[in-house]
């Protein structure tokens, strides 16, 4: 049982509950996420999970959390926790800082992967990337989680008007990454701030 | 602490499939990759212990019942015991079984409990990907069937705990047994020419013993024959001329 909840957790990265909760449907429409914060362009249908512990985060997935998810959080300010804490955290939510580096970022991310319990976790590139018409960074990464089956993730993150915006897509590395990663790339490129 | 109350065996099996998909009747290949069995001891706090000899009972009984049960097809089929028994590499046949543990668990979570996915309501569409057509390549095989079987059994202080519960019912009228030991099984066809899980199966019983051979062959005809998996169609009555 506390493996399962292990890969749940780390399937749902933002905090957003994994156990007993339902979705709704996504359209490939322009859609609000992340708590009205950002807009973006699905170009096929999405699950929404319904149970968000963090208003400013959104969780969408294709075919079951454990498989592939995509992650929005948007607007988060100075001084606020990026995941909600839970109790098999294995240490304190990194906190995002107004002043952080692109290097102070990719470290956030580091962190946040190994609270939620992932292992072999390494970052294979990290390139800058345009997001949300500012500069931001773009991270590839692998790691395992609980059920030993090796995942990938791409992250994308920038900071605008003093607040952090994140995409990110955590799949598995066998098939599901790849399916869905052209997608996610659009969907990154289509994001924009909501006033 | 209240227990919830049982008054009959239940037996459920439910299947899922890819209405697309038809299934072949002759010609084709079969491998049924190595069954994941276990046998379990639940105490009177509902603790599943594993039990080594038991399970080795189990593998056993429910690998001639997979054999038995699949030579009455006529096909070419392989039941293996091992990864390195499925005709390919066994790092790859690992896994494959890997991702169709996890693609089986999203299959449960999202068709056989109460949080379905909007985008699957009407389709069934779980994938393995190109790496299981290019195992199916490798292999020679058209179909894997990959098949779990876990038992549990009461210990004897949770037998104690039921008898106390059935001495209560016949007290007080009100029956507040413990539940026993459980059977939840899963039989999954992957199509190795696309990848695409095509059945599924899952079975949930309270009565049979995966550890004797006639538990394993009951287990294994509910849990397969619903697949019709090399029968042929029934017959269309002819009509008179």
């Amino acid at each position: 049982m506390m493996r399962t909840w292990k890969v749940i957790l780390i399937a749902t990265l933002l905090g957003l509950g994994g156990c007993g909760m339902g979705y709704s449907l996504v359209k490939p429409t322009a859609v609000k996420v992340a708590g009205g914060t950002m807009e973006v362009q699905p170009i096929t249908a999405w699950n929404r999970s319904r149970r968000s512990t963090l208003p400013q985060a959104e969780l969408w997935t294709r075919n079951g959390l454990t498989l592939d998810s995509i992650s929005f959080i948007g607007g988060l300010r100075d001084g606020e926790p990026i995941i909600e804490e839970q109790p098999a955290d294995a240490a304190p939510a990194p906190v995002f800082h107004e002043a952080m580096t692109q290097q102070d970022l990719v470290s956030m991310i580091q962190s946040l992967y190994r609270i939620r319990g992932a292992s072999s976790f390494s970052i294979s590139s990290s390139a800058p990337v345009t997001f949300l018409g500012k500069s931001g960074v773009q991270l590839d990464c692998e790691f395992v989680l609980a059920d030993e089956l090796k995942r990938r993730g791409r992250i994308v993150i920038a900071v605008a008007d003093s607040s952090l915006y994140m995409i990110s897509l955590n799949a598995t590395a066998i098939h599901y990454f790849d399916a869905a990663l052209p997608e996610f790339d659009a969907i990154a490129r289509s994001a924009r701030i909501l006033q | 602490m209240m227990l919830p109350a049982s008054g009959c065996i239940s037996v459920s099996v439910k299947h899922v499939a890819d209405e697309r998909h038809q299934p072949p009747v002759s010609d084709y290949r079969l491998v049924v990759m190595a069954p994941d069995v276990g046998a379990y001891m639940q105490t009177a706090i509902g603790k599943l212990e594993p039990q080594e000899e038991w399970t080795s009972e189990a593998r056993a009984s429910m690998h001639a019942a997979l054999q038995n049960h699949q030579r009455t097809r006529g096909e070419h089929v392989t039941v293996a015991k091992t990864p390195a028994d499925a005709g390919a590499d066994p790092t790859v046949v690992l896994e494959l079984m890997q991702l169709h543990a996890v693609v089986v668990k999203a299959i449960r979570q999202h068709k056989f409990s109460a949080t379905p996915l909007p985008t699957k309501a009407s389709s069934f569409d779980w994938t393995l990907g190109e790496l299981a057509v290019s195992y199916g390549a490798a292999s020679g095989h058209d179909y894997a069937l990959f098949v779990y079987a876990h038992d549990s059994f009461s210990s004897s202080g949770l037998v104690a705990l039921q008898a106390a519960g059935l001495v209560g019912c016949v007290a007080t009228s009100v029956c507040l047994v413990a539940p026993g030991g459980m059977q939840v099984a899963y039989a999954s066809l992957v199509d190795l020419k696309t990848g695409q899980v095509v059945w599924f199966n899952l079975l949930r019983s309270e009565r049979g013993d995966i550890r004797t051979e006639r538990g394993a062959r009951a287990l294994v005809n509910r849990l397969i024959e619903p697949m019709a998996l090399g029968q042929p169609p029934p017959r269309r009555p002819r009509r008179r001329s």
